[in-house]
């Protein structure tokens, strides 16, 4: 059979061709173009494999980190197939090409896409395979497809029936057909609430994260590395770590010195003792102070890069009646995911298998190629569960220090950090600092909105890690070209990162006169993608400095909102939501003497619409939060339930950020340690949560990070109308 | 050697008298249901039983568990696969889990709770699960789950809290 012509006519046939989704599906019942093979199993194709003895496996090739996608993707194949989502086994996929996330090229879990990417291709995988499976039964029974029930995994016609396993055989051998899928009235499964599939395992202690996926007879591993990240081994010794108890091995890698022993706390313990000098990187000349007066510099000096110019916000000020200013600050944050960064790896002259709790298992291949000199075809990734990712995974530092371990040691290794090497070595959230202008006219109406901001952009690093894997190819759109061999300095010096920008240049306000600059500063401490990116300080830079203006303007910051969004259907329906859930304007009285006090945000991520109210007190000088309402427009909800929780999750990940998340530097080393000066939100601080889902069905959007942009800048807001005070920078503390 | 009781199984074990009961459990015996946060006491992963009390086996050493028994959160639920703890029952129905990391720690807090206050108050709740950070933010249907289990425990028969889990037979690679 030709292959190319029926997956030509199969993505015609899904309406993907020309839609921007472009990527192959391998759609044919031949096995050789599945990226997994097994004997008489039917590979309808990359995702869904059949067997004779009526077993469903789905190869799930996003990574379950606690946003549901096991579930989610799952549940799209049993709607269409029309089998129970928990008689689907799920499998982990490994690495293909088949896998890659499409606004991506790179095979990557994150962006909150997970669902929206999948949404059409996943349901028309399953499809796909049902209709052959009609047609089988049909041959079988010699009868048209038309006559054929596909109900309760199986094919029904009149008193007889065929499970999917006795119609493997001949649906292998079928062409593709061109399939249809449901409408959202036709759903039985999708929307639901159901029983998450992992919740079980997680709840018995049976599910495996990458710290409990060491094969049998790896030995443990602690690396010591520089104070200050970046820093180089320049010698060191022992002291005697050789005859601590448990102790295999000692081996230098490029950032620092391994100790490898039985037990992971032996190897702690015995790499204590080590003494090690170090190299240390052009950073250990900088502390806080000196990082925001090189913000500062930056913003003074340098005119930035142009992210949005609408109209003329020079004349706009010019001509105003009442103009604001101010400077608003975010530090650096760590992500702190409870499963601490760790790797196994066996090395041999011609192989390496790797274990690794990752959410871009290509780049992770691309780092073990590249730390063990090996070529890609003889790399071997296992992915598995992942204790919290937040973005953090997605640089994969842990992997090749790993693989450096194994390869020097030449033992079969697992590496684990301390919470101490998670904080201190994270690519963190980038700190910002940004100047916000605004204008009122005589009628108290924004005419001119004014942002600059100065950050380091998080593309160089990612572009160092990921262009191994494809270059050019996951590079945002027009980018491609200009990138081409120029390496990461382009980002720093001739592009706008939109990570830098997002929130703030694709703001839904209607203002005539706004303007959208970036100036790259980087000190030099590295930084990543953090739950919501640049989304997640932009949003409160701007959802403050709004009800900044509201202010000014005095005019009430709900109705202030509601008319600069007057023609965003999906804004206003979400902002009316939580005032009219929340009883804007009307707080609870609480069973407390202090007044309680309200403020609202609203903000555009991931596609999705989220708008927020949080009703606080103050009690001594610090901020009680009592309650959230939140209401969120995703689209069609595949789990609402999941939704709810990851939209519950990301608010108390907000409210982490808005009042306690810092990270300080003093000469160039990362102060915080542990959570008890890193800390994270426990339950006797979370407040009453309401997540309101607005019925829709259109195509899904992001739930995983919208809700944390707006969390800060709405508790901020609640502080200002409570004390007067505008609270302009994070952590949101009164006595500074 | 050390002799203590592990999920009910008598087990000696060799091993210096100063390393934590985590790395013990973890590395040595190898049930690896119990996580490693933080070493500090600071989080709670870690959380197991020591004569029925929960206790941080990071910064608990071995020696301390000479002669007690030892329940971890494989050792919380029967001997049959849907024999669920009142507590694990509940965790289920409420679909607690994201990431799932912090769960067995959380698990076994709650469960010890339960196991000496029946009908925990929302203040006890918090006060006794204020140990264990949840860095998803499961925390509302945390506290969901222990007034279920609560309920379930007052009057078994009337609760649906027992219900076997639709997905108890669900298969995949990424459990043991
Ligand atoms: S690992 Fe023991 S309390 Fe954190
Ligand atoms: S479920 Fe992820 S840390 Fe609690």
């Amino acid at each position: 059979m030709n292959t190319t012509t029926s997956r030509r006519n199969f993505l015609k046939a899904a309406g993907l061709t020309g839609t921007g989704l472009a990527f192959s599906l391998p759609l044919s019942g031949c096995a050789s173009n599945s990226p997994h093979h097994s004997h008489n199993s039917w590979h309808a194709n990359a995702w869904l494999e059949l067997t004779p003895d009526n077993r469903i496996l789905f190869y799930l090739h996003r990574t379950e980190m606690g946003q549901g996608t096991m579930t989610g993707l799952t549940t799209l194949i049993a709607e269409e197939l029309e089998v129970e989502a928990h008689h689907i086994e799920v499998k982990t996929s490994g690495v293909h090409t088949d896998y890659v996330n499409p606004l991506y090229g790179i095979q990557i879990t994150g962006g909150s896409s997970s669902t929206a990417t999948n949404w059409i291709p996943l349901r028309t995988v399953a499809a796909t395979a049902r209709e052959m499976l009609r047609k089988a039964a049909a041959k079988r029974w010699n009868v048209k497809p038309e006559a054929v029930l596909i109900r309760s995994g199986k094919a029904h016609y009149q008193k007889y029936s065929f499970t999917y396993g006795e119609l493997v055989d001949i649906a292998k051998d079928l062409s593709v057909p061109s399939v249809t899928l449901k409408t959202p009235d036709q759903f039985q499964k999708i929307g639901k609430p159901s029983i998450r599939l992992d919740t079980p395992m997680k709840t018995k202690g049976t599910a495996r994260f990458g710290i409990d996926s060491a094969p049998k007879g790896c030995l443990k591993a602690s690396v010591v590395r520089c104070p200050v990240i970046g820093g180089t081994v320049k010698s060191w010794d022992a002291n005697g770590a050789f005859d601590m108890p448990g102790v295999k091995k000692i081996v230098a890698i490029p950032n620092g010195v391994a100790v490898i022993a039985i037990s992971w706390w032996q190897a702690k313990e015995a790499a204590k003792k080590l003494t090690i000098e170090w190299d240390k990187p052009k950073f250990s000349k900088f502390s806080d102070a000196s990082i925001l007066e090189g913000y500062r510099n930056a913003l003074k000096n340098n005119s930035g890069k142009t992210a949005r110019d609408d109209g003329n916000t020079d004349s706009a000020f010019e001509a105003a009646q009442q103009v604001i200013e101010a400077e608003y600050r975010v530090p650096y944050l760590a992500h702190a995911t409870m499963e601490p960064m760790n790797c196994s790896v066996v090395l041999n002259s011609d192989h390496c298998e790797v274990w690794a709790p990752t959410q871009g298992p290509d780049i992770a291949a691309a780092a073990a190629e590249h730390a063990s000199g090996l070529r890609r075809s003889q790399i071997t990734i296992n992915t598995t569960l992942i204790g919290g990712g937040f973005g953090r995974r997605l640089n994969q530092d842990f992997v090749e220090e790993a693989v450096h371990i194994a390869k020097e040691s030449g033992l079969p290794i697992q590496l684990i950090w301390s919470r101490e090497d998670d904080i201190k070595n994270d690519f963190y959230r980038p700190a910002a600092v940004a100047q916000l202008k605004g204008s009122l006219n005589a009628q108290g109406q924004v005419d001119a909105l004014y942002y600059k901001s100065a950050s380091p952009n998080i593309m160089p690093y990612t572009f160092k890690e990921a262009s191994a894997v494809v270059l050019p190819a996951w590079l945002p759109d027009g980018m491609v070209k200009a990138v081409g061999s120029l390496g990461p300095t382009v980002y720093g010096d001739l592009l706008l990162d939109e990570t830098s920008v997002e929130g703030a240049s694709d703001s839904l306000y209607e203002i005539e006169n706004f303007a959208v600059r970036h100036v790259q500063y980087d000190p030099g401490l590295r930084v990543g993608f953090w739950r919501s990116v640049g989304h997640s300080y932009n949003g409160f830079f701007i959802e403050s400095f709004i009800d900044e203006l509201a202010h000014a303007s005095t005019r009430d910051a709900y109705q202030f909102r509601l008319e600069l969004l007057k023609n965003n259907a999906k804004m206003t329906q979400v902002l009316s939501t939580v005032a009219d859930k929340g009883h804007w304007g009307k707080p609870s009285q609480g069973n407390t003497p202090n007044p309680r006090f309200q403020g609202i945000a609203v903000h555009h991520s991931f596609k999705s619409y989220v708008a927020l109210l949080a009703e606080i007190s103050i009690h001594n000088n610090s901020v009680k939060v009592h309650k959230i309402t939140c209401a969120v427009h995703c689209g069609q909800t595949i789990n609402p339930d999941i939704v709810k929780a990851q939209m519950s999750g990301g608010i108390i990940f907000g409210l982490t950020q808005a009042l306690k998340g810092k990270i300080s530097i003093k000469d160039g080393e990362v102060q915080e340690t542990n959570f008890h000066n890193y800390e994270l939100l426990r339950m006797n601080e979370v407040p009453e949560i309401e997540v309101h889902i607005i019925p829709s069905s259109d195509a899904p959007t992001g739930v995983g990070e919208p809700a944390v942009p707006v969390v800060a800048p709405a508790i901020a807001n609640a502080i200002f109308a409570a004390t007067g005070k505008r609270l302009r920078s994070l952590p949101l503390t009164l006595n500074s | 050697m050390i002799t203590f009781s592990l999920n009910g199984n008598d087990l000696s074990v060799d091993a210096d008298p100063a390393m934590p009961l985590l790395w013990v459990i973890r590395d040595i015996v190898q049930l690896q249901g119990t996580k490693f946060g933080c070493g500090q006491g600071l989080c709670g992963a870690c959380t197991v039983h020591l004569d029925g009390i929960a206790i941080r086996s990071c910064i608990t050493p071995v020696s301390e568990a000479k002669g007690k028994q030892v329940t971890t959160i494989e050792g919380l639920q029967g001997n049959t696969e849907t024999d669920e703890h009142p507590v694990q029952q509940a965790w289920i129905k409420n679909n607690v889990p994201q990431c799932g990391y912090c769960q067995p720690g959380q698990i076994m807090s709650a469960s010890a709770l339960l196991a000496k206050n029946t009908s925990p108050t929302d203040d006890d709740i918090t006060q006794a699960m204020s140990g264990n950070i949840c860095r998803c933010g499961t925390y509302p249907k945390i506290r969901q789950a222990i007034h279920d289990a609560a309920k379930h425990l007052a009057s078994p028969a009337s609760s649906n809290v027992s219900t076997v889990p639709l997905t108890a037979n669900f298969q995949s690679d990424l459990s043991s």
